[in-house]
């Protein structure tokens, strides 16, 4: 079988089983950049392979040459002469028609917390601060219970009843509510950082975080100091995550 | 730590629902008809407790600490009357309460819980069912559809007679949007008052938005609400299927939600009428709506949800056509708890070149907000505001606003000059910030009960260049020399060689 010894074929076929195994093997899809970054390694990997020893860059090449000058393939050759520049032209155009799409908006998701915060006109150092209701451990079910309350009157309409940040009034948000299951948000946090976030809300983000466009509201005009901690319990047990810790001195 | 506004979550997302439909499916085919499976409702009791007593309470009476702020309210158990059903007996097979517990009840505050597995949502099947042992006695008998009857242009023309024959529109209204005559008396099984469906919003139906769906909707009826079973008031039995055909083609199946409008650049005059052909050639973007819920008063339970919007601009003028629905034109009589209807869309007062803006809900006393107004009765105005209390209307508006009313929808378009000094300038190809606001005076929305979005974009399309027919050809052209040139150096080394 020539056919499946030509150097040509076998990197064709590497490519675009590479292509296939990027695009279609992998659930959620790839986002295109992505592809398009592996999909150049594997080329380049191809190339060193094809041209390691001039016997194969002979086989490699034979194809093209042929292709390029053999009086015997002058229809593929004039096919390709109209196929490829119609292409390109076609791409071209898609480009050029393109309509744009809204510019993407670059913001920090968790940015530094202060090191203190007022809270109702009493300073709250937020840096190693720790839930102070997870000290007694027989109260804790109760405390649980009294979070999930304030979740499902207060927290739901937007973060939604699974945590998952697909509340009822998600879709009009944006930036989308987070979503608390998601192992990047409350899983690295301390809770003091949650703390800091429920009671100062959007408005509270610093300006590298866009604090004019996330509709959280301030909930310190709402919720006290035992109620913002009970909510937080809620939100780690009812996701199964565990606060991360400040570090040892 | 940045990021932008992926979709790949969204994508896992769907793929999940995907795989729990696969199995949903695969569960169908496993059981006969899919009645037989059980759960365990001792094992249900504790998932029910944690994840659904928040809204439908411990004893399953629909009290929980959620409920009163719910709209429709979450579901009495106890009673055991529930609206989604595929059976001719009272009560629904555990295949419906699977189903409304994978897929949720859209519209309402019942989510998909999909994430759980089917044993678990089985489990919570059966203790719901405790809640109401008598009622599931008797053993459920498949609810028999005629043959299927594919949409055609001659089955939606037949079902809309029939839509009309059977009184569909007395609580739906002519054109399907819950506007119907009735729709102010409609009271469910424990005496509260609800709202007729909207049927040009197919995405927010309890049961599923596709035909079959809607055919099992208008044979079983809905249970514990004033909308019977028709399977016996049509003529012809297969007139269900023209029915459910006919109210699948009054709107899509899903919103595709836009988060950028675009105006499209016009030569001629802005119509200022709403109904004029001009506007039917702009595709409409849908802007989703929801509750205010960050000062009082909090509005949990939005009348308006949606926004359709179309925006052109010439070289004088910008104009932005909104269509929403709205069941009544109200006329305001604050006695009766009554407003003016009103929109209004929200810029910020400059354009600047940064990603800076004032704060989304109407700005605050930082940085103040413009806003573009009209009210039922009262016209366009334009306005600034520092918070949702604190709006000053600006003088010598010369903005206009034109709106008819039909059937359960407003029409509106509004107009002002394009560059302006005292207010925004709207130019060419810049990403305008814009955000949407909405009250439905009938519903008592006034004031901050209103629904809003956050911060969206606007953007005026450049004036139509012929670069992308021009650019195109050439590349194509160039291209096509590069490949001969290839061809000829080659030919010319082989034959050197």
């Amino acid at each position: 079988m020539t056919l499946f010894r030509s150097r040509f074929l076998q990197a064709a076929a590497v490519v675009v089983l590479a292509f296939c195994a990027l695009r279609f093997g992998i659930q959620p899809p790839v986002p295109w950049s992505v592809i398009k970054i592996y999909l150049f390694v594997v080329l380049a990997a191809v190339f060193i392979y094809v041209s390691s020893d001039s016997d194969s860059w002979r086989s490699f090449l034979a194809p093209i040459r042929s292709t390029l000058v053999d009086p015997d393939r002058r229809v593929l050759r004039g096919a390709l002469m109209i196929v490829v520049p119609l292409l390109v032209g076609y791409y071209a155009y898609s480009q050029a028609a393109a309509r744009p799409e809204a510019p993407p908006e670059l913001r920090a998701v968790h940015p530094a917390p202060p090191a203190s915060i007022q809270f109702r006109g009493k300073e709250l150092s937020i840096q190693g601060l720790d839930n102070p209701l997870r000290k007694d451990a027989a109260t804790l079910p109760k405390q649980v219970a009294a979070g999930g309350e304030i979740y499902i009157r207060n927290c739901v309409y937007c973060h939604g009843d699974n945590l998952d940040g697909h509340g009822r009034f998600a879709p009009a948000l944006n930036p989308p509510p987070a979503n608390f299951q998601d192992p990047g948000t409350i899983a690295m946090l301390q809770e003091s950082y949650l703390f800091w976030r429920i009671a100062k809300g959007g408005p509270g983000l610093p300006k590298e975080s866009g604090p004019w466009s996330s509709a959280m509201p301030a909930w310190e005009d709402r919720l006290d100091e035992t109620r913002i901690w009970q909510v937080i319990l809620y939100l780690y047990d009812a996701t199964g995550q565990h606060p991360r810790r400040w570090e040892a001195k | 730590m940045t990021k932008g506004t992926g979709g790949t979550p969204r994508a896992g997302r769907s793929a999940r629902r995907l795989a729990a439909l696969l199995s949903l499916l695969a569960a169908v085919v496993a059981t006969p008809a899919g009645w037989a499976a059980t759960g365990d409702p001792n094992r249900g009791r504790e998932l029910y407790d944690r994840r659904c007593a928040p809204c439908h309470g411990v004893k399953g009476d629909g009290n929980g600490p959620a409920a009163e702020l719910l709209d429709p309210r979450p579901r009495d158990f106890t009673t055991g009357v529930f609206k989604i059903r595929t059976t001719s007996t009272k009560a629904p097979s555990d295949q419906d309460l699977l189903a409304v517990i994978t897929n949720g009840m859209p519209g309402t505050y019942m989510p998909p819980w999909g994430e759980l597995s089917e044993t678990d949502r089985r489990n919570v099947v059966a203790y719901i069912k405790a809640f109401a042992p008598d009622r599931f006695k008797e053993a459920p008998t498949p609810q028999a559809l005629p043959p299927v009857v594919r949409a055609s242009p001659e089955s939606v023309k037949r079902g809309r007679e029939m839509f009309e024959a059977i009184e569909c529109n007395k609580c739906h209204g002519t054109e399907g949007r819950a506007d119907g005559p009735s729709r102010s008396e409609l009271k469910d099984d424990w005496g509260r008052p609800i709202k007729p469906a909207n049927l040009t919003k197919r995405w927010t139906f309890r049961g599923g938005p596709a035909p079959e769906d809607i055919a099992m909707r208008l044979a079983t009826g809905v249970n514990g609400t004033p909308m019977p079973s028709f399977i016996d008031s049509v003529e012809k039995p297969e007139d269900i299927w023209h029915v459910a055909n006919y109210i699948a083609s009054l709107g899509p199946a899903s919103p595709n939600y836009a988060t950028l409008v675009t105006a499209a650049a016009v030569r001629g005059a802005l119509p200022d009428d709403p109904n004029a052909d001009f506007w039917k050639t702009i595709a409409p973007e849908n802007i989703a709506l929801v509750g205010q819920v960050t000062v009082d008063p909090r509005n949990f339970n939005p009348a308006i949800d949606m926004v359709a919007v179309r925006a052109a601009y010439n070289d004088r003028e910008i104009a932005f056509h909104l269509t929403w629905d709205d069941a009544t034109q109200s006329t305001p009589d604050p006695a009766k708890r009554v407003y003016a209807d009103a929109v209004s869309l929200q810029f910020p007062v400059t354009v600047g070149a940064g990603p800076e803006r004032p704060y989304f809900l109407m700005g605050d006393d930082a940085e103040g907000v413009y806003l573009l107004r009209w009210e039922n009765g009262k016209g366009a105005t334009e306005a600034t505001a520092n918070g949702p209390t604190k709006i000053t209307p600006m003088p010598g508006s010369e903005a206009t606003g034109t709106a008819v009313f039909r059937n359960g929808q407003y029409r509106l378009v509004l107009k002002r000059a394009r560059v302006r000094k005292d207010a925004p300038a709207f130019a060419p190809g810049v990403f305008v910030p814009i955000a949407f606001q909405a009250w439905d005076g009938g519903a008592g929305e006034t004031g901050p009960k209103m629904s809003l979005t956050s911060w969206y974009y606007l953007r005026l399309e450049e004036p139509q260049s012929n670069r992308r027919f021009v650019v195109p050809p050439l590349v194509a052209l160039l291209t096509g020399a590069a490949m001969a040139l290839i061809v000829r150096t080659a030919r010319r080394w082989t034959e050197n060689a």
